[in-house]
């Protein structure tokens, strides 16, 4: 019996594991492995124009050295910083948090508010770049300046004067929807009766919201956080096409870095150097979420 | 109890047996699946007579569309015209990429000369030498353009010249002669300068462009620096072992002269800064009278001011006049280059096919066709027979000057010099660096890259 009972167990890891073994394939295929060969490119001066095309040879930590001593490099960590915090971590809450609240209470036409604010997410994020370069065009024709000229303020170069406001803006209106659904979906999983409960026992709005609702929200807040970090980190195509990094750098995000780094300066290698950087700072950033703020996941 | 029967049945687990049977019978599927894709990719018999051409931008595409029936039927095979993105920055980085992973087209087009060498050092390019010293037209190609089309580290040829562009200053002739302001050829830089201050205080527009900065790319070497360095102190970019001098008085000449437009408010920085840099400053500001002079090439009265571009300027050639670049000290110099010469992949798999093709796009009638549209100059002194050649009257000028035409010849490593180059000017126009910081910049950033055995370390 015991034999046939290993037997079973085993059809059915096997069965499972097969089951399996396509995502499993796929990841090793496009995630374990570029990651493996980032890292060992990135200690190479493999390029893709010149002598190095042909032949590239080992060269240690080379990249990483001239990595460290580059400005441009820091120059884009500051960068991804300020957006990612500005974006991410502070306006697409925020406004995905007031949403989700808002949302919450009886009010009519809600479906239509809710598509309004899902639309932006369903966009491909080189049409929103594309819409919004429209909304920031120079001159009196550009949509904003036809808004603020309404008020009497003189066309602005939105893009130029105010770079990394106007693209940290662009992505909080783009990804409002992921904060609010997943918001939504916390707040749903609060059990109604605590807030029966406070509202017996006196509460206010602003206490039942600071002391049930927020803390309870906690888990899903870091999910979001989480999620929404790492994802923003690795942002690329609504930052190209709005502003290619410029002017002078001051939208140079990681990814835009490595995408000059190696397709536009052709250097795969330190290209990849900075990837490999990139790839342990997003790590990182996911072991500080998932295991300094003990969230489970 | 038979465990062994029971194990055999697989009715008795139910869905076990037959649920291996479906993995098998799927696994099965899709390996044929699998070989008929395989199969239908592999290379046929016949497929060497498809020569596929890389080709981009509108101009571009409808000049080669007009050429294909003819170059098909003579040479008896098919071509496949492959449209590749517009800006030429997206369209040589999918061309390097694509070379790279071995599956580009079979004939395309090397935007610029100073990218030959770079391409042929990475064994992208298929040598052209014996096919074009056999062939007819190879003499009557100007000794700049042959000069150009090989690369310095082997002396091979690796394109087919098509078309050259010869660029000088632009300026706004109509303005300048309406605000009293000389328009006789500037002596020298101070000259030029000198200009420069006179139309900012008589006109309150800004004077000179010379482009710059990062998102310019390879323009702010090709249409900028290097005609500041032709005509400094010191214009030799290579020392005689082939290694960059960037650390040479001339690199420091051109890179002051950037200072001085910039701290002297004679250029406009902004727009240099943007992310398509030159469309404020050559197609705003240059047709508005907004911007006086400019650096530029034939292109610009055709493509940039044309009656069919997007901001025509009216009365173009009674508006619009050109100078020579002046020296430092004096002198005067027209930069030339080739663009756009027609290279054949190495790892084409017809190769033979490919060479004919690239010849036949360098023919005088093909080269016109493109010069038609785009504003270059054919590359053959021999165009100026041609009965098409005769209705752009507007190139004449520019055709002429091809032999007294000078380029600053660069090597391997180029495309970084031109990336440093856009770098070192961008901290210019940031005001993060004076001169010798910018110059300090570029020398680091290609030393870096290229390895110290590529520059000279030494102010030589």
């Amino acid at each position: 019996m015991v034999g046939m009972t290993l037997s079973y167990e085993a059809r059915k890891q096997l069965y499972l594991r097969l089951l399996m073994a396509p995502a499993l394939l796929l990841m090793a295929g496009l995630i374990v492995f570029p990651a493996f060969y980032a890292i060992a490119l990135s200690l190479t001066n493999e390029a893709l124009l010149g002598f190095a095309a042909r032949d590239s040879s080992f060269v240690g930590l080379r990249n990483f050295t001239r990595l460290f001593t580059d400005p441009l490099f820091w120059n884009s960590l500051k960068v991804t910083l300020i957006f990612v915090i500005g974006s991410a971590v502070i306006g697409q809450f925020a406004f995905g948090l007031l949403s989700a609240l808002c949302l919450r209470r009886p009010i009519r036409f809600k479906a239509i508010f809710n598509s309004i604010i899902v639309l932006p997410n369903a966009v491909p994020e080189m049409v929103v770049g594309f819409i919004w370069i429209s909304m920031y065009a120079t001159g009196e024709y550009g949509t904003l300046n036809r808004i603020v000229g309404w008020f009497g303020v003189e066309p602005q170069q939105w893009l130029f004067s105010f770079p990394l406001m106007a693209i940290i803006i662009v992505n909080t209106w783009r990804g409002i929807a992921f904060a609010m659904i997943l918001l939504t979906s916390g707040l749903e999983s609060i059990p109604k009766d605590v807030y029966e409960a406070a509202k017996v026992d006196g509460a206010t709005d602003r206490q039942i919201f600071f002391r049930i609702t927020l803390p309870m929200l906690m888990p899903t807040i870091f999910l979001y956080m989480f999620v929404s970090t790492v994802t923003t980190f690795a942002i690329f195509g609504l930052v190209y096409t709005l502003s290619r990094g410029g002017p002078a750098n001051s939208t140079e995000i990681i990814g835009i870095y490595i995408y000059n780094q190696s397709f536009t300066a052709f250097q795969l290698g330190y290209g990849a150097a900075v990837a490999v950087v990139s790839l342990v700072i997003s790590m990182l950033i996911g072991v500080f979420y998932v295991r300094a703020l003990k969230v489970k996941i | 109890m038979n465990c062994n029967a029971r194990h055999k049945d697989p009715a008795a687990y139910p869905g076990g047996g037959r649920t291996m049977g479906r993995i098998v019978k799927s696994v099965r599927y899709a390996a044929v699946l699998l070989g008929t894709v395989l199969a239908l990719q592999s290379p046929v018999t016949g497929a060497q007579d498809v020569i596929r051409i890389a080709e981009h931008r509108s101009v571009r595409l409808d000049a080669l569309r007009t050429l294909v029936p003819d170059i098909e039927r003579e040479l008896g095979i098919e071509i496949r015209v492959v449209e590749y993105p517009s800006p030429a920055l997206d369209y040589f980085t999918k061309l390097v990429t694509e070379l790279r992973s071995g599956n580009a087209p079979d004939v395309f087009t090397v935007p610029r000369d100073q990218q030959i060498d770079d391409l042929a050092a990475a064994g992208y390019l298929a040598d052209m030498s014996e096919t074009l010293a056999a062939w007819d037209g190879y003499e009557a190609l100007a000794p700049l353009a042959r000069q150009l089309a090989k690369a310095t580290f082997d002396r091979k040829s690796y394109v087919v010249p098509s078309i050259l562009a010869v660029e000088q200053l632009y300026y706004r002739k109509d303005i300048l002669e309406r605000h009293g302001i000389s328009t006789d050829q500037p002596a020298d830089w101070q000259d030029l300068l000198d200009r420069g201050r006179a139309i900012r205080d008589k006109t309150g527009h800004y004077a000179l462009l010379f482009p710059a900065g990062l998102t310019w790319g390879t323009g702010a070497y090709t249409e900028g620096f290097r005609h500041l360095l032709a005509g400094s102190s010191d214009p030799l970019l290579l020392s005689d072992a082939g290694r960059y001098r960037l650390r040479s008085a001339g690199v420091r000449d051109a890179l002051e002269f950037y200072e001085t437009l910039i701290e002297e408010e004679l250029t406009p920085i902004e727009p240099l800064l943007s992310p398509e840099p030159w469309i404020i400053p050559k197609y705003e500001m240059f047709p508005a009278g907004e911007l006086l002079v400019t650096t530029c090439g034939t292109w610009c009265v055709v493509f940039d001011w044309g009656p069919n571009s997007r901001n025509p300027i009216p009365d173009l050639e009674q508006r619009v006049a050109t100078w020579d670049m002046p020296g430092k000290h004096g002198g005067r110099h027209v930069m030339a280059a080739l663009v756009y010469g027609w290279a054949v992949n190495q790892k084409s798999r017809s190769r033979v096919r490919a060479r004919q093709v690239a010849l036949r796009l360098g023919s005088v009638d093909a080269s016109i066709a493109y010069a038609t549209g785009l504003g270059n100059v054919p590359a053959r002194l021999d165009a100026k027979e041609h009965e098409g050649f005769a209705a752009l009257v507007h190139l004449h000028d520019a055709h002429a000057q091809l032999t007294r035409a000078s380029a600053v010849q660069t090597t391997v490593g180029s495309s970084t010099l031109m990336a440093g180059v856009a770098r070192a000017t961008e901290s210019l126009l940031t005001g993060r660096e004076d001169a010798a910081g910018a110059q300090e910049l570029l020398f680091r950033y290609v030393s870096n890259i290229l390895g110290d055995e590529a520059v000279e370390a030494a102010a030589r």
